[in-house]
């Protein structure tokens, strides 16, 4: 409104009905760009500023026409503001999903009892909203929502894949439709009262109140093999799966022209790499890197090209004169393509290893085939890298779990395998001398006495003075070797401090664990 | 399988080295012979790569020779620096334009340049090299020292030298060393590509170590600065700047760049491969809007090609040349001729001949290749009349005023490849406005289309009408010279108002004049409307749009799907999948009328998702839990109390604990501490 009425009074004042004033046009242009799912918002610049840019190239302030004319989902569907939510939205979701199919007795019964369940928490939902209002918002609230989506672009049909690259015989992709999605528009009065509480309004259920709160790993990965489609998804996942390996070779083509490709869409990738690498790249030089793997960085990658590919008897320690000298030594041998095939590229997050990765996709003789997941993933590259990698993109949607991708991470519903690390402790404890497990029982203790907030752990002197008042150990040298196998087990951590260069020893468990652990053993 | 080998709890890396035997020999440099690899059996690679090579040195050609021109003045300015004895480092910025994957090409071609012309000792330091003043000063000297020994025999010691051992005294003696006194001294110059990822503090100080050793050493410095000559200010305080003498230069705009080779190579009547309208604006916005990068254009026009090829041998008849056409026709078999056959243009083609002669062209190869060869042999005169009379067209309209048609030729053609441009509003537009143009513009204009037309056709035939015309309407301009002057002194009889006393008077007079006929044409206006429907008349012969013509398809690509392979739709595949998995399934279960509704029979993590996108903020894992629980199973359920509750089939949870690692893992949420058993939303809105 401020802006409207700014705008009328300044036409008034210069009566030159053709320019905006600056608010004007810079709230133009923030619309703009927002339709084009470029920002959520777009602060108010100072006005200097942005009257700089406003006189720049008319050219560039235009909307483009073809980037974003069929783009089937705009950002802001998953980027744009929060809508204040219905109270009882998961519940509401619930029925409406179920009503469609059970009959009427059931259908009733169905909402009783979800509503004791959602009420079950102490403030109930999101929002607080007044007992009048509760009874009826069960029935309008889906409605608006039905109504806004009723109004669906005709459909359109995609062009057939190309997919008789070489003379392979032509598969008909059958005939693939496009639903537009409907449009979702940005209540901005609404983000504010959302953002307004700070407070967390949902309900107070926990995962304690089931028999099982939590399934640990491994009876889930159990379970989870009984998982299958159902009969005619599987179909259908199988005709994604063959339109995939379609064009295989098409792939190979893209490799050898210098392009990299880079593979998107739903479900795990893994097995689609693996079938490429089965089916063309038998005989070929092939590094295969699991970007999810939790503790891989760009050094382990460099160093598997250096010892196990090119078998070098020198490694320089600097990441760069080891990329240095691998590209030279692929470069003497340009009569061999090498094939690098990443999961999850985007999980290799530090900017120097994309960079890294970049630099090797440009060496023609190096291609790189490369999967992303995560919905933030292009975010990663600059312009630069980009241009380096010289992706091409390839949507491969399949649908198909993530098990070794999602085996690594801590999941919140997953238990946390505690357990297991006790266990191993223990373990290993267990094939410990007398003085080692004297040795390590006394960093513990110590770690359970200090441990705050700013614990940096053990100092590595004072662990000696005190080992040697105990008469544990005599020279600084029996210690380390002591130490050396705690490192070796990850019992153990050492750290140097910033400060002054002191070494310090840290236990890698948390502290209750720690406890559990001192409990048995003094 | 291999999928099994692959995956490991202990490493992430896997090696698979397939008998490769590494080559010994650490420099052969033999040409290897061209490249055997699986595709070259088929012809229309092997025509693919002839002409992606063609253009492409075409292309580095005329980059390198723009960059040449460009920099022109600022190898002067490096030659001079050092001329007399100077107090402050001599210091270029090269203010380069955000456009950064283009300039690595530049810089190379700048280093070049230096060494030829000015000094042998050139280098160039990159950021991601230099992230430590030993790291930078290393890699300098290393270059300084490595280049020159190489230039002289291979087998000069100071090669091994090691890094350490490498300093700026070292640099010194080494530099008295080649350079004894009285000798002429070349000047040491430092070329920084990417000023702005520097770390300042590191050239900082390298720039005040540098400065003490001035009087021995003669540095010189090129900065290349992406963004604004700001940067170097604020990022040097005062005691630094003033140890260096800055000059500013500046490089042409990208867009310059772009048009300039586009004109050269791509959008020319020497290159067989055509763009077709909707790609080649596609191709301009991601490079307007994304990038700017000329490289990325050119790579993206290489994308193009390499998938127009790739439809089959068909494609092997894009030849500019009629006799490689007639060659390569001789060699087509039947299913070569069958890939002809299948384009969609040839189907409109076969329907307008009578029926006869459709039996024969779909059954009789022999025909079918005289037929084809005639009609290659039209889209070839086609292409080359096309380009040379849209010349002509742009140089006519290009500086209207408002320029309706573009003011580039990329725009004008883009127009021209999809829409029969002489008979569009744009066209008209541009007729009205040349019609107030005067007789010297009109003269000029026509000239140099006479100029475009000669450049280009040595062999007349085609463009002979079109000539003749234009040089017989510049002799009429020509003479119309000697008679003008006697046209004049009619005009003027009766303008002036006469005596106007009232306002009606005055209306009514002008209401008369209004009404009378428009004088009279001069003879320059009727010259005028006669070049201007000359011009017409061949702009609409010449300029149709290439989809009328059958086969235009091998010679024009415009198939604007590959547009999801250039800029990949990453987030709304994965949105789509979720909120639609019908979108990609197909399948008949989960057809949904609105994007808001759930069934059961959708895979589980489109159910999760599904359900978080009802949720604010935070997510309460139990209630998620219930919600699917409900949706997957709801018969499981019903007798309702406190065991269902608490007892929950451990297979769903399973599912539904794979659903939200997925989720997470997708970065859809993320696990949180603030409250118990909650997960924190990463994305709005749904």
């Amino acid at each position: 409104m401020a802006t409207n009425n700014q705008n009328a009074s300044s036409l008034r004042r210069t009566s030159r009905p053709k320019k905006l004033s600056l608010k004007a046009v810079e709230s133009q242009y923030a619309t703009k760009l927002k339709t084009a799912g470029f920002v959520a918002s777009v602060s108010s610049s100072s006005d200097e500023e942005f009257h700089f840019s406003s006189d720049e190239d008319r050219e560039i302030a235009d909307k483009p026409k073809l980037l974003h004319e069929d783009e089937t989902v705009k950002g802001q569907e998953i980027f744009a503001f929060q809508t204040r939510k219905q109270k009882d939205g998961l519940a509401m979701k619930v029925q409406e999903a179920i009503i469609s199919k059970t009959p009427h007795v059931v259908r009733s019964t169905i909402k009783q009892r979800l509503k004791a369940v959602f009420k079950d928490g102490s403030s109930g939902s999101e929002f607080e909203v007044s007992s009048e209002e509760e009874s009826s918002d069960s029935d309008s609230t889906s409605s608006p929502s039905e109504e806004e989506s009723e109004e669906e672009k005709p459909k359109k049909s995609i062009k057939k894949l190309n997919l008789d690259i070489a003379a392979t015989s032509k598969v008909s992709s059958k005939g693939r439709k496009i639903k537009p999605n409907s449009k979702y528009l940005i209540q901005s009065e609404e983000y504010f009262a959302n953002l307004g509480s700070s407070k967390i309004k949902t309900s107070n259920n926990t995962l304690d109140k089931l028999q099982t709160p939590r399934l640990p790993q491994y009876e889930l990965q159990k379970l989870l093999l009984k998982k299958k489609f159902s009969r005619e998804h599987a179909k259908a996942v199988e005709q994604l799966d063959h339109c995939n390996k379609n064009v295989f070779k098409k792939w190979l083509y893209v490799l050898r022209q210098n392009f990299s490709i880079l593979l998107y869409g739903l479900g795990s990738k893994k097995h689609i790499l693996s079938e490429f690498q089965a089916s063309y790249l038998i005989d070929m030089p092939v590094i295969v890197i699991n970007g999810f793997f939790p503790t891989l960085t760009i050094k382990n990658i460099l160093d598997s090209f250096v010892q196990d590919l090119l078998e070098l008897d020198e490694n320089p320690s600097n990441v760069n004169q080891s990329l240095e000298l691998i590209i030279q030594e692929i470069k003497n041998n340009i009569d061999t393509t090498f094939y690098l095939l990443i999961n999850n590229i985007e999980a290799l997050k530090s900017a120097k290893a994309q960079s890294i990765l970049a630099t090797l996709a440009t060496v023609p003789n190096i291609h790189l085939i490369a999967t992303i997941d995560h919905i933030n993933a292009p975010l990663i590259w600059d312009n630069h890298k980009l241009s380096k990698f010289n992706f091409t993109w390839w949507d491969v949607t399949n649908f198909s779990t993530y098990h070794h991708e999602t085996e690594c991470e801590m999941s919140s519903m997953t238990q946390q395998n505690s357990s297991l690390a006790l266990s191993s402790l223990k373990n290993i404890f267990a094939s410990l001398t007398q003085n080692s497990k004297a040795i390590y029982i006394k960093l513990a203790k110590y770690q359970i006495e200090n441990s705050g907030q700013f614990y940096q752990g053990m100092a590595f002197k004072d662990l000696y003075m005190n080992c040697r008042e105990s008469f544990i150990v005599s020279s600084d040298l029996a210690l380390r070797a002591q130490l050396t196998e705690f490192i070796d087990h990850k019992m153990v951590r050492t750290k140097r401090s910033v400060e002054d260069g002191t070494e310090y020893l840290i236990v890698p468990f948390n502290n209750s664990l720690l406890q559990k652990f001192m409990e048995d053993y003094t | 399988m291999v999928d099994q080998e692959t995956v490991s709890v202990s490493k992430g890396i896997f090696v698979f080295r397939n008998n490769f035997k590494r080559s010994k020999k650490s420099s052969k440099k033999q040409p290897s012979k061209p490249k055997k690899d699986e595709f070259s059996d088929n012809l229309w690679y092997l025509k693919y790569t002839d002409l992606w090579e063609e253009l492409n040195n075409k292309y580095e050609k005329l980059t390198s020779e723009m960059f040449t021109a460009m920099t022109s003045d600022l190898l002067e300015f490096v030659s001079i620096s050092h001329r007399d004895p100077v107090a402050e480092i001599p210091t270029a910025a090269l203010l380069t334009g955000i456009n950064m994957p283009d300039h690595e090409a530049q810089f190379i071609n700048l280093k070049r340049q230096i060494k030829t012309d000015i000094t042998p000792h050139v280098a160039f330091l990159h950021s991601e090299d230099c992230t430590s003043l030993k790291y930078l000063i290393e890699n300098m000297i290393n270059q300084f020292i490595k280049d020159s020994t190489e230039d002289d025999d291979d087998n000069v010691n100071t090669n091994n030298l090691k890094k350490s051992d490498l300093s700026l005294p070292l640099l010194q003696s080494w530099y008295e060393h080649m350079y004894p006194v009285k000798t002429e001294k070349n000047l040491l110059v430092v070329i920084v590509p990417d000023f702005e990822s520097f770390n300042t503090k590191v050239l900082q100080t390298f720039i005040l170590i540098i400065s003490s050793y001035l009087p021995k050493l003669p540095f010189m410095f090129v900065f290349g600065i992406a963004t604004c000559i700001n940067t170097l200010h604020t990022s040097f305080p005062y005691h630094v700047t003033s140890k260096t003498n800055v000059k500013v230069f500046r490089c042409e705009p990208s867009t310059v760049h772009l048009n300039k080779m586009l004109e050269g190579v791509f959008l020319s009547p020497f290159c067989p491969f055509q763009l077709g309208g909707k790609v080649f604006d596609l191709f301009t916005e991601i490079f307007l809007y994304y990038d700017f990068s000329v490289r990325n254009f050119v790579q993206n026009i290489k994308f193009a090609i390499m998938e127009h090829f790739c439809y089959g041998n068909a494609m092997a008849l894009c030849q500019l040349n009629r006799h490689d056409v007639k060659e390569i026709l001789e060699v087509f078999t039947h299913e070569d001729f069958e890939n002809v056959r299948h384009l969609m243009s040839f189907r409109k083609f076969v329907e307008s001949e009578p029926y006869e002669n459709q039996i024969r062209l779909l059954t009789d190869d022999e025909y079918f290749k005289l037929i084809v060869h005639e009609k290659i042999i039209i889209i070839q005169r086609y292409i080359r009349g096309f380009h040379v009379v849209l010349k002509c067209l742009y140089t006519l309209v290009s500086d209207l005023p408002g320029a309706p048609l573009g003011k580039n030729y990329r725009e004008i053609y883009a127009y021209a490849v999809s829409k029969p441009i002489a008979q569009s509003n744009e066209y008209r537009e541009c007729l009205q406005l040349l019609n107030f143009q005067s007789k010297k513009y009109l003269y000029d204009k026509l000239m140099s289309i006479k100029n475009i037309i000669n450049e280009f056709s040595k062999k007349k035939t085609q463009f002979g009408d079109f000539l003749n015309e234009i040089c017989d309407l510049i002799d009429l301009l020509n003479n119309l010279d000697s008679e003008a002057n006697q046209e004049v002194e009619k005009m003027d009889s009766n303008t002036g108002m006469g005596q106007v006393t009232d306002r009606k008077a005055f209306k009514s007079n002008l209401l008369s004049r209004s009404q009378q006929k428009p004088k009279p044409l001069n003879k320059y206006e009727k010259i005028r409307i006669d070049v201007l429907y000359c011009l017409t008349k061949h702009f609409q012969l010449f300029l149709v749009e290439p989809s009328r013509m059958p086969f235009y398809e091998i010679f024009f690509f415009d198939d604007i799907s590959i547009k999801s392979k250039i800029i990949g739709m990453h987030r709304s595949a994965i949105h789509n999948a979720l909120n639609d998995p019908n979108h990609y399934l197909q399948c008949n279960c989960c057809e949904i009328s609105n994007s808001q509704t759930i069934k059961a029979t959708m895979p589980d993590i489109c159910i999760a998702y599904k359900l978080h996108l009802e949720c604010g903020k935070m997510i309460n894992l139990y209630d998620w839990l219930q919600a699917f629980l409900y949706i997957v199973d709801p018969k499981e359920s019903d007798d309702f109390d406190d065991k269902s509750n608490k007892l929950v089939d451990p297979e769903l949870q399973a599912r539904f604990t794979q659903a939200v690692a997925e989720l997470e893992y997708l970065g859809f949420i993320k696990s949180s501490k603030r409250k118990a058993d909650h997960v924190a939303r990463l994305t709005w809105g749904g």
